[in-house]
């Protein structure tokens, strides 16, 4: 039995863009090594806040030589208001690392057909797990490219650049020096195409992009990383099951029913029912 | 022995219960439906438990509710799961297997939506040895038919309960709703019945309005109330009911440290089930037992039955 859940030590909390947070907490070694792109972590909230239930958070960046794990959060109720003013030396109880991440293996059989380097998308916070796996194909030598998209101010944009991107990022309001518009009309406008695809952002964003990639190299080659309010975060509650495209054996689709803490949170464009009406 | 069995071990302190003819190595449950033998033994030992009890199973696979199913509230949740679950013919194959495993009673909650779906459910798991006893869950408010429907009038669930003891030797435990006027009639309606035991409370129903999205936080507008601020009306409804029947009360409701089941021991449970703390906490069921260990050797108590018996109200 591993011990997923740890106390971790609060060593940074940022704000790096108006009400949203950089946020660098010490864990033990083998925790920050466990952590995968695409993970995510459950923060507790603290006994006498009232809150119950843990607030997941995709892992943007960990590190296992120093044994720490970063998360990127936008604050938008109670929760993520408290974990705001979390002061370093702050302690967290958390668990991590939670859920299935991005499958990267795949692309080193694509690549020796398409030398052109994978896409990453992100929206907002989900910039964060984006980082991550620009940071874990750059040690993987795989160049990317990176599109981001942001609602106003960008952020991460210089821990993008050190991660070895090429950069195209957008903005939906007017910012200087960056694309004016939606990750769509960013991507249309660059006339970007590629073998594999990788996303994370609002749901809206993601069908989009899996639109986009459909007309492009067909989205079996998208992986998204999908959302929805969770009870637990570790697959007891079944509270966060979505309608999911199996394909058995013999490439029959089959819809069924999957939990998007322990089955995901990461599926195939090809696998997602975007309009399932469950939102 | 598991490690906490050997703490209480070498305090002196035996923490078993009995009840509907089974022996359980302490009082504590997983309460349905917040409990998963694969998810959870990645967290804590389940030959900890008492009694594991699973996830509402019914006899074909149900598809459960739209989601958002899940809402925060004051100092508890709602959900409106609707008894999602992979049927019957899944769950005998593999859950029970991996379950199996483990030094603990099995408990297997069951759904339906009618009698004869109670009946065939029953029909289905009643050969397999390695369930203790079954739950039948006649209260859960997410589903349209049946479900709660089951659980609000005495008829209903004396009916029930008949169709199932006539399909099952095996013990079973009746769930109640607390989403009734008077909860003991129903649970004298079922003990007469021939059920074996009762298990209280499922959730109350609850609503959260979401003032972002301009509508209900749940996709099903309404759900499942529970958690630490349902406790009082908990341990109220188990202390009445328990006064009142013959059978034993299992004691479910908030409960989220050993002192919380002190309280239901103390109001007339013989056991109790823990829910929402799972989600608050992975580790709860152990937490809560550790602390439960605590307290009767603070307190000098070696069996439960001393504990209950200090007890007069
Ligand atoms: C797998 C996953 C990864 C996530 N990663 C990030 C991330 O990297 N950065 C980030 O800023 N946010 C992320 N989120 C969303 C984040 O969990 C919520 O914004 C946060 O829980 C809100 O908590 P709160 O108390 O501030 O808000 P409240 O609205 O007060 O929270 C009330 C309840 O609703 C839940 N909730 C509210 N919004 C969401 C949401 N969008 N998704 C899921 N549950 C929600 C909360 O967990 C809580 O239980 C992620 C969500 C999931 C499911
Ligand atoms: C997410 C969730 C799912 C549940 N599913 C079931 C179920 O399948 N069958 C059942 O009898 N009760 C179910 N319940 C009710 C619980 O078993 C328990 O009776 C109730 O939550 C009160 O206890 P608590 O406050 O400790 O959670 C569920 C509760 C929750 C929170
Ligand atoms: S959040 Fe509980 S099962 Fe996924």
């Amino acid at each position: 039995m591993t011990n997923k859940i740890v106390m971790a030590e609060v060593r940074m909390n940022r704000e790096i863009a108006p009400g949203v947070y950089h946020l660098q907490m010490l864990v033990e070694k083998e925790t920050a090594a466990a952590a995968r792109p695409g993970q995510f972590l459950n923060v507790y909230p603290e006994a006498g806040s009232r809150l119950i239930l843990p607030r997941p958070f995709g892992i943007c960046s960990a590190d296992p030589d120093a044994g720490t794990l970063e998360i990127v959060y936008e604050v938008v109720g109670r929760g993520t208001e408290i974990l705001s003013a979390a002061g370093e030396g702050t302690l967290l109880k958390i668990a991590a690392p939670l859920g299935r991440g991005f499958d990267t293996e795949s692309l080193k059989s694509l690549r020796t057909n398409d030398a052109r380097p994978p896409v990453l998308i992100g929206g907002g916070v989900g910039c964060g797990p984006m980082l991550f796996l620009a940071r874990t194909l750059q040690r993987e030598q795989v160049p990317v490219t990176a599109v981001l998209g942001f609602r106003d101010r960008p952020f991460l944009i210089r821990e993008f650049r050190e991660a070895g991107c090429t950069l195209l990022t957008a903005s939906e309001t007017e910012q200087e020096g960056i694309f004016s518009g939606n990750v769509i009309d960013c991507m249309t406008a660059a006339g970007l195409s590629a073998p594999a695809y990788f996303a994370c952002g609002p749901r809206g964003m993601l069908a989009a992009v899996d639109a986009y990639v459909s007309a492009d190299c067909g989205d079996e080659f998208l992986q998204v990383s999908l959302e929805e309010r969770m009870g637990c975060g570790y697959g007891v509650c079944v509270g966060c099951s979505t309608r999911i495209r199996e394909y058995g054996e013999n490439g029959q689709p089959q819809t069924v029913r999957r939990k998007i803490c322990t089955d995901g949170p990461v599926f195939r464009g090809n696998e997602v029912i975007w309009d399932d009406g469950t939102r | 022995m598991t490690e906490l069995d050997r703490k209480a071990a070498e305090l002196g302190i035996d923490l078993q219960v009995s009840l509907a003819g089974v022996t359980f190595s302490n009082p504590l449950m997983t309460a349905s439906g917040t409990f998963s033998p694969h998810e959870s033994s990645q967290f804590y030992d389940l030959s900890e438990l008492g009694a594991a009890v699973t996830k509402g199973v019914s006899a074909e696979p149900w598809e459960g509710n739209p989601t958002p199913r899940i809402a925060e509230t004051y100092g508890g949740m709602l959900n409106s799961v609707g008894l999602e679950n992979k049927g019957a013919d899944w769950y005998r194959n593999s859950e029970l297997p991996f379950l199996e495993q483990y030094d603990t009673r099995i408990i297997t909650n069951l759904a339906g939506h009618s009698v004869e779906d109670y009946v065939r459910v029953t029909e289905k798991l009643n050969a397999c040895d390695a369930i203790d006893l079954f739950e039948l869950n006649i209260s859960c408010p997410n589903v349209s038919s049946g479900g709660m429907a089951f659980g609000t009038d005495p008829d209903m669930a004396a009916e029930v309960v008949r169709a199932v003891r006539k399909e099952t030797d095996k013990p079973f435990i009746v769930k109640l709703t607390p989403n009734v006027t008077d909860i003991t009639v129903i649970a004298q309606a079922v003990e007469d019945a021939g059920a074996d035991a009762v298990s209280l409370i499922n959730t109350l129903l609850g609503m959260a309005v979401d003032l972002r999205r301009k509508n209900a936080v749940l996709a099903r507008k309404i759900g499942g109330f529970s958690g630490p601020a349902v406790k009082p009306v908990a341990l109220r409804m188990v202390w009445e009911t328990a006064k009142k029947v013959n059978i034993p009360v299992i004691g479910i409701g908030g409960i989220n440290s050993g002192t919380d089941v002190v309280e239901f021991l103390a109001a007339g449970a013989s056991a109790v089930g823990i829910g929402t703390a799972s989600l608050m906490d992975p580790r709860a069921m152990v937490r809560i037992k550790s602390e439960l260990i605590d307290y009767m050797q603070e307190n000098g108590f070696s069996t439960i039955r001393q504990l209950k018996d200090a007890f007069d109200i």
